[in-house]
């Protein structure tokens, strides 16, 4: 399967939940991960894995860009099980690329209000690019939610309200969602996915299993 | 009775459409070169205890000076002057 995980909203955790699906998915498949954000957030956190976690299972890491993504990955994703995409939170020709190419996109949304409006804008950009990749699929997940609240609720309301937008809703929004947690910014710091991290965040963990499991 | 038209299978979109969707996303920084300055070069004959005098101070200076930086500030030193 090829992921892309983007947006065109920076800092909603694209990066985060990305090195986590690709550090549990690398536990049993063989995983080729391209970092497209020039950021590279991502391929900083696979570094640092190395060094710190070299025992770990890791995916194959590398830095694509631009329209290059689309080429080489198509060259690459062959030789792997599956191929993890983390794009910068614009629109990019790295991004648009990504989606020509992946079986599903995935959108990670906080649930605050300029989150959500940035969707309209993605949803315009998915409807274009399904003429280039008509089986491309898309879905949301809540990432960052606030532990309690009603924001989270209302972000879906919102998310999935088809006023929201001019077209028709172009992605589905899955039911687990990630809260934010000081043990997932902990594990990152260590190399970790929160699934490898200790003491043991059974919450987190749930969640980024829950995740997973609605991906693969 | 008329025969139905079949449905019409999916078209395969041409790599050209497919390059032209992609590049209407914003380019990334790195797909625009960095603007590099216009530098006229040509070759400077100098006499070599001129050039080893020139050298010399700029290292004296704090922060050192290459000669070209020297050079280059002399020159506008002298333009300001001559109202170049």
């Amino acid at each position: 399967m090829i992921l892309a995980i983007g947006g065109i909203k920076g800092g909603v955790g694209k990066s985060t939940l990305a090195v986590n699906l690709a550090c549990m998915r690398a536990l049993r498949k063989d995983v080729l991960f391209v970092d497209a954000d020039l950021q590279a957030s991502a391929l900083d956190f696979m570094a640092l894995r190395a060094t710190l976690a070299p025992a770990l299972p890791a995916p194959t890491t590398i830095q694509l860009n631009g329209e290059f993504v689309r080429s080489e990955i198509l060259k690459q994703a062959p030789k792997y099980d599956d191929v993890i995409i983390d794009v910068g939170g614009r629109d990019t020709t790295s991004q648009r690329a990504a989606m020509a190419i992946a079986d599903l996109f995935l959108i990670p949304v906080m649930p605050a209000t300029f989150d959500v409006w940035a969707t309209v804008t993605l949803n315009t950009i998915l409807s274009e690019m399904r003429q280039a990749n008509p089986k491309l699929k898309a879905v949301a997940v809540l990432n960052q939610c606030p532990a309690r609240g009603q924001d989270a609720e209302d972000a879906t309301s919102a998310l999935m309200d088809p006023d929201t937008y001019e077209t028709g809703i172009e992605f589905s929004l899955m039911k687990p969602r990630i809260v934010t947690r000081a043990a997932i910014r902990k594990a990152q710091s260590a190399g970790l996915g929160i699934n490898e991290f200790k003491p043991v965040d059974t919450k987190a963990r749930a969640e980024m299993k829950a995740v997973y499991k609605a991906i693969f | 009775m008329t025969k139905l038209p079949k449905k019409p299978k999916a078209v395969q979109p041409s790599e050209q459409q497919i390059t032209e969707l992609i590049n209407k996303g914003g380019s990334t920084p790195a797909d625009t070169p960095p603007a590099r300055p216009q530098i006229k070069q040509f070759p400077l004959r100098l006499p070599p205890d001129l050039y080893d005098r020139t050298q010399r101070h700029g290292k004296s200076l704090v922060p050192t000076k290459t000669v070209t930086t020297f050079i280059i500030e002399a020159i506008l030193e002298k333009l300001d002057r001559d109202g170049g």
